[in-house]
């Protein structure tokens, strides 16, 4: 990945950049959990629809290992937004 | 609170949900099916292609008329509905919450999941830019609302899925200005390597009218070191009228408050970049990064996953007939490997007489329906006029062998399932 792309919007509920995901694996995540734990990848409403499988691969890419040997969060309730009135 | 129980509830009203309610109804089931979207049908929806695998009659697929056709047959046999409404938790045998709609908890015997597919993005600078959609959304834009994504539209992907949609809005008027590989990356992967991409649409060579792709793709596929040789050639190569710049990526989505243009710049054949080009001015570009299945509730409900990257991604383990390791819970369709609609119309049938036989209904009858459904699983395989994922025979092969050791593991008495394993989290050199 160049520089100039740094700043490219990896997870689009969180608004969190590729930069800030390259720095939590720096920090020492080796998991997507561990990313998301750090800068809040996989939170905002779509749950990580969006940016898991994104983040798995540039995970592994930054620790030279397979996309399918990265963990993944383990899916949690409520898989779907819900309208308040639900809770 | 609106709670309601049945004997069947099926979450997700696509292909394979859709026939095992109508399997599970006329066996005198009391079966509902709950959909997100407005109107049953999922993936089918949007679907509109030809086959020319088939006979002239019989060459258009009309998905969205195969959809009512489906949901028609389901609810003549009784089945019941709930559109518009999410399934946000599953507790087990069987509890799922709901949201969105009137019903709010809904009890049942046996939990169909056949929650199918999502696509896979791919960040490309200014992809957050108005304007800028998925290729599935162009589908469902084209084909079935009849709304044209952008007046000058570009392809960012080159797969089966994106080439099918990419001449459907061709068809409708747009002007796609072409397709190109995203910037190779990381989250593009095999995305955005030509020599991958060339291997890649070998499984559309049969759609593709064009005998350029077709030599391209058969020749050339999995060859690499004749990829580079070839790659300037091909980046002339048109389809069905649309330039496909196998040898170019979208560096760039620019625009100030929507889609203005797209700078291209040339690359090798194993992504190395080349000078960037001229702006293309563009309204709308499309971006194709694969699919995967869809398996938050299969995980809420229970079930181990497996990752397997020949199927799309992690899947829920499971039987042939369906089954999964979860007493009472059974997938179908697209969560268990992307395949295309046919395959998933089968597998509805086949866990339509798996969770038959669980409820003990039908008897000796549903032994042979089972095996006469699992057999058309196999044919519609060989049929299917694309294939997602080239290694899927070997993903469903590893996904056997788990099964297998998941059986010998339980006669032995050693475990009992009752949660997914996966490790929370990972963390580097902890004190």
């Amino acid at each position: 990945v160049s520089d100039s792309g740094q700043d490219v919007i990896v997870c689009r509920c969180e608004e969190v950049t590729l930069a800030q995901v390259l720095a939590a694996v720096g920090d020492g995540a080796t998991g997507v959990a561990g990313v998301k734990k750090r800068v809040r990848v996989c939170m905002g409403p779509c749950q990580g629809r969006v940016c898991q499988p994104i983040v798995q691969r540039i995970v592994a890419a930054e620790l030279s290992e397979w996309a399918d040997d990265i963990a993944l969060t383990v899916p949690r309730s409520p898989a779907r937004p819900i309208l308040l009135g639900t809770l | 609170m609106v709670a309601i129980e049945r004997d069947v509830a099926i979450v997700g009203a696509g292909p394979a949900g859709l026939t095992a309610a109508a399997y599970l109804a006329a066996r005198g089931l009391r079966v509902i099916v709950v959909d997100e979207y407005y109107r049953a049908g999922g993936r089918l929806l949007g679907q509109r292609y030809e086959n020319p695998k088939k006979p002239p009659p019989h060459r258009l697929w009309n998905g969205e008329q195969i959809a009512c056709d489906l949901e028609a047959r389901a609810r003549r046999a009784g089945a019941e509905f709930i559109v518009g409404t999410s399934v946000w938790d599953v507790a087990p045998h069987w509890h799922l919450a709901l949201s969105g709609g009137t019903c709010d908890t809904l009890t049942a015997r046996a939990l169909l999941i056949a929650t199918g597919c999502a696509e896979r993005a791919v960040p490309i600078p200014g992809w957050t830019l108005p304007g800028v959609m998925s290729i599935g959304a162009a589908q469902t834009f084209t084909n079935l609302h009849g709304i044209r994504p952008g007046a000058r539209v570009l392809v960012a992907g080159i797969d089966v899925l994106a080439l099918s949609v990419a001449r459907e809005m061709a068809q409708a008027g747009v002007d796609v200005v072409g397709m190109a590989l995203p910037p190779p990356s990381p989250p593009a992967g095999a995305t955005a390597l030509p020599a991958e991409v060339i291997g890649g649409l070998a499984s559309a060579a049969d759609l593709a009218p064009s005998l350029a792709l077709r030599l391209s793709a058969r020749l050339f596929g999995g060859r690499l070191r004749h990829v580079g040789a070839v790659l300037g050639s091909l980046d002339v190569l048109r389809v069905w009228g649309i330039p496909l710049h196998l040898g170019k990526a979208v560096m760039r989505i620019e625009g100030r408050d929507q889609v203005e243009s797209v700078v291209l710049a040339s690359i090798g054949p194993h992504g190395k970049f080349g000078r960037e080009e001229a702006p293309v001015p563009v309204d709308a570009v499309c971006i194709s990064g694969g699919l995967y299945p869809l398996i938050e509730l299969v995980g809420l409900a229970g079930c181990p996953l497996v990752e397997i990257a020949d199927l799309g991604g992690r899947v829920p383990l499971h039987a042939p007939d369906m089954r999964t390791p979860v007493a009472g819970l059974f997938v179908a369709g697209n969560v268990v490997g992307v395949e295309g609609a046919t395959v998933a119309m089968a597998q509805g049938v086949v866990a339509g007489a798996s969770i038959a036989s669980y409820l003990g209904v039908g008897g000796t009858r549903t032994a042979a329906e089972l095996a006469s459904a699992q057999a058309q699983v196999a044919r519609a395989r060989a049929e299917a006029p694309l294939t997602f994922f080239p290694h899927s025979a070997q993903g469903r092969a590893r996904l056997a062998q788990r099964w297998a050791e998941e059986v010998q593991r339980r006669a032995a008495g050693t475990t009992r399932v009752t949660a997914p394993t996966h490790a929370v989290s990972g963390e580097r050199s902890m004190p």
